[in-house]
């Protein structure tokens, strides 16, 4: 019964200054999950509100990068679409660092985009991104060609 | 060295020309092309006897070029161009049959057959459309064989896609019959076939029912990068030709709420073209035989800008220059403007009909040339095709704008009907150049 009660009191507390945090930026986070963090910001890169866009993957890495991290350190392969939604803190945060990558280069903050998109690329790179039209795809794998035309971009006057 | 597709026949050439076979009397002897494995297990494309790195564009279709430019292919350090149906040879170009033009300015032709698709009513089962099939394919062998431009033939493009795994066994089962007529009646140039993405069950597909083909051609975009690597991983160990990329396909990028694709701005577009070029010929040498660039001509597809690289009145956009930097090496002496950047306070928004609004663009132009503006406000396409099928272009409202059209500032008034709309500028530099590009917006009650 005790570590219920610490566990709710523990929860409370991680609840009301996640609470106070969204009051602090004016954002809505929802629930704080994952995915729900990472589909807000995928919509805010949608509405062209990309500063919103990279708050919400902020906080999605700030809560979840270090499960997502253990889960990489696991793997050895992009695991099976019958076993990917196990790697759901890989699978978000990969994405969230993809997504930040994007709204960046919106923002013209190339070199932190490239930061971004080198960390699903580098050292993410199992994570895998639903796409509700009916498949994943590798967040990693798209963060490659962004990377090299950002850095193509800083070189040559396109 | 094992030769793949086809043999040094040069009697046989001769004696061919000599017979009068199409080509004629007094034309110029055909081509001879092949695939060549090395003994490293790479490849090598060559065109009679020389290697050949195909630096080339997807073009024609509608009328002529589509709005794109041979000449200008050529003056860009291009080599090739690839078609997608066989009529398309006999299009002119610069008052000259395609083929002709394309061989007068050293242009060399992937000659596109389009082999008919399930989605479009083609039924496999049916023997009779299948003997037509195979009819018009020995028809357009026979007629383009000995054409000194012709490099390989283009058997069919995205056929498989849309459709389930137990019909495509059929279609490479009968693409492996076509690609067999074409090698009886030309042996001289390779057959490549043209899918739409690779996945596991089309390579598993192809491998086992389709020993005929000698080029696998992928259309690829977001991940047209990869493609070279993930082939490999799939278990496609033979050369490969990137026959469709360029900037992320409008289904594969962030959209708005009312999921309009956000189209990327146009120095964007440019370097992602220039950059999916340099990584798939340098991360896939021995393997990739070259690629063909989407769309040297004008396209109405999602948008009237996506694809296409030259607007429909012919000015080239910036992603000509991009590749005429990835093929040459060197920027054109006169490029395309330059956007900086394009605002409205209506973009990515819903507002009420009848509201007030401005937009801006911010242009430059390398050689100082003076910049001539048209803006547009058009409905978001409500005519999605799949596969680059036909769309028609949605209305436009010129009516909507109130003042400054022809400069880098309007004032518009939104339309009244609730709807996705796009603001569209255009900057011309009077030398042949333009860039473009748009962003959406919502109408609601």
């Amino acid at each position: 019964m005790k570590q219920i009660l610490t566990f709710l009191a523990l929860f409370s507390a991680m609840s009301l200054s996640l609470a106070e945090e969204a009051v602090d930026d004016g954002l809505d986070y929802g629930d704080y999950a994952s995915v729900t963090l990472q589909v807000k910001s995928w919509d805010a890169l949608g509405e062209g509100k990309y500063e919103d866009a990279v708050k919400y993957t902020e906080k999605c890495t700030e809560l979840y990068e270090e499960e997502a991290r253990k889960m990489q350190a696991s793997l050895s392969a992009k695991p099976s679409s019958d076993v990917v939604n196990e790697y759901w803190a890989l699978n978000d945060v990969g994405t969230c660092y993809f997504i930040r990558g994007e709204a960046l280069t919106k923002l013209r903050k190339y070199s932190e985009a490239v930061a971004a998109f080198k960390v699903v690329k580098d050292e993410l790179y199992y994570a895998q991104a639903w796409d509700p039209k009916g498949w994943y795809w590798s967040p990693s794998d798209a963060a490659y060609p962004k990377i090299a035309v950002l850095e193509a971009k800083t070189k040559s006057d396109f | 060295m094992y030769r793949i597709t086809v043999f040094s026949c040069m009697a046989l050439l001769l004696s061919s020309c000599a017979a009068g076979v199409p080509g004629g009397p007094g034309t110029a002897p055909g081509s001879r092309v092949e695939v060549v494995r090395q003994s490293d297990g790479t490849f090598t494309l060559l065109r009679n006897d020389e290697s050949y790195w195909v630096k080339g564009a997807g073009s024609g279709g509608g009328q002529g070029l589509g709005g794109g430019s041979l000449q200008l292919l050529a003056a860009s350090g291009g080599n090739s161009i690839r078609t997608w149906g066989i009529e398309q040879l006999e299009q002119l170009v610069d008052g000259k049959p395609l083929l002709d033009r394309a061989h007068e300015l050293g242009i060399s032709v992937t000659a596109g057959f389009w082999v008919q698709h399930v989605r479009h009513g083609f039924d496999y089962s049916d023997t009779a459309s299948i003997d037509e099939q195979r009819a018009r394919l020995r028809d357009a062998v026979l007629k383009y064989r000995d054409h000194p431009a012709l490099l390989a033939w283009g058997l069919g493009n995205e056929m498989e896609a849309f459709k389930p795994n137990v019909e495509s066994e059929v279609i490479w089962r009968e693409l492996n019959h076509l690609a067999g007529i074409v090698k009886d009646l030309d042996p001289h140039h390779p057959v490549m076939t043209v899918i739409a993405g690779a996945d596991s069950s089309k390579i598993a597909g192809i491998l086992t029912h389709y020993p005929n083909l000698d080029i696998l051609g992928v259309n690829a975009y977001s991940n047209a990068p990869t493609v070279g690597r993930n082939l490999v991983g799939l278990g496609w160990n033979g050369p490969y030709m990137l026959t469709e990329f360029g900037v992320g396909g409008a289904w594969e990028v962030a959209s708005t709420p009312w999921n309009a694709p956000i189209e990327p701005d146009p120095s964007t577009k440019a370097a992602e073209t220039y950059t999916v070029y340099k990584i798939d010929r340098d991360d896939n040498v021995g393997r990739s035989l070259g690629s063909y660039v989407f769309f040297w001509g004008h396209k109405q597809e999602t948008t009237a800008t996506w694809y296409g690289m030259f607007l429909p009145s012919g000015e080239k956009l910036p992603r000509v220059d991009a590749m005429a930097y990835a093929w040459s090496g060197v920027w054109p002496d006169n490029r395309a403007p330059k956007l900086e950047s394009l605002a409205t306070p209506v973009a990515f928004r819903s507002v009420k009909p009848g509201t007030r609004s401005y937009a801006e663009a911010d242009c430059v132009d390398r050689e100082g040339d003076e910049l001539r503006y048209t803006w547009d406000i058009r409905a978001e396409s409500s005519d999605r095709g799949t596969g680059g099928d036909p769309e028609a272009a949605p209305p436009s409202y010129p009516e909507s704008i109130k003042q400054g059209q022809g400069s880098p500032r309007i004032e518009f008034v939104v339309p009244n009907r609730p709807g996705a709309y796009r603001v569209f500028v255009t900057a011309y530099d009077g030398q042949g150049g333009a860039v473009v590009h748009n962003l959406p917006f919502f109408v609601a009650d």
